[in-house]
């Protein structure tokens, strides 16, 4: 590969971290991949799940909102620094916060489309949560937190990985019990950590 | 990764397109930065779609602008310019 071109056709303050660009990658096709960071807040999340406040809520629409928040909560890194739940394993790893933060802002924007479905179902829920609509969106959330997953795993090694594949896998599984209509929201399975 | 708070949007690239972008410096048009991919990776054709596509994408996120509109030029010949 000669680079010495593509360099002199750059702006020449931008020489020197394109070379480490270039420097051993092979062409791929072009990536863009877009994630928008809106709602990703705790605060956010509540009010997401408050979609079901004005209306009767079911033992489904509670759980499906609790899952929501968990979301919240992983994506806020909400467990660096904070006291571990206590099921949460020893010692605490840490959170999104000792991440690069274009690593923790990638990881967070997966996250968010999970939140985002999440929410979407609760909504086409109407106080039910459980009608095919909603569990297709609830469905779809567990995908992304399956990509999610996958990203970990790009992105990540070592205890943190395990870490938040973990928390990933709790939230999957929770999904998979509402889809099925298992909805026993004892208000604290899902609360990863806590803030005190 | 770029981040705008403006958007609250998060793009990430690879590094094909960080360098689709870092070209977009108002001085090279699309064809040329095809080319200059095809020559730095020894590619046996200039990868003009993906590069077309990929500008599309950056312009459509705000990520590049068309340079200042001087005289009319062919689409494929369109300078782009990132953002500053």
């Amino acid at each position: 590969m000669a680079p010495e071109e593509i360099l002199g056709s750059a702006d020449p303050n931008r020489r020197d971290f394109l070379k480490k660009v270039l420097a051993g990658t092979t062409f791929a096709a072009p990536v863009l991949a877009t994630f928008s960071m809106e709602g990703l807040s705790p605060e956010a999340a509540w009010a997401q799940a408050g979609n079901c406040s004005n209306m009767t809520t079911s033992e489904c629409c509670r759980f499906a909102a609790e899952i929501t928040i968990a979301i919240a909560q992983l994506g806020a890194g909400c467990c660096s620094g904070g006291p571990a739940a206590p099921t949460a394993p020893t010692p605490t790893p840490p959170g999104f916060f000792f991440l690069p933060p274009e690593i923790q802002a990638l990881l967070v924007g997966q996250l968010g489309k999970a939140q985002t479905l999440m929410a979407e179902g609760l909504d086409k829920g109407n106080g039910d949560c459980t009608n095919p609509p909603a569990r297709d969106k609830f469905k779809k959330a567990s995908k992304e937190l399956s990509k999610f997953e996958t990203l970990v795993d790009e992105l990540c090694a070592g205890g943190i990985a395990d870490f938040l594949k973990g928390q990933a896998d709790l939230l999957i599984r929770a999904i998979g019990d509402l889809v099925n209509g298992v909805c026993a929201s004892d208000g604290s399975r899902l609360l990863l950590c806590f803030r005190t | 990764m770029i981040y705008r708070p403006d958007t609250d949007r998060v793009h990430y690239l690879n590094h094909t397109a960080v360098l689709i972008l870092e070209l977009s410096n108002g001085r090279n048009t699309p064809a040329r930065i095809a080319t200059l991919l095809k020559n730095a990776y020894g590619l046996p054709e200039a990868p003009e779609h993906d590069v077309n596509e990929t500008l599309l994408k950056m312009a459509d996120e705000g990520l590049i602008r068309r340079a200042s509109p001087g005289r009319p030029r062919p689409r494929n010949a369109t300078r782009t310019q990132r953002r500053p």
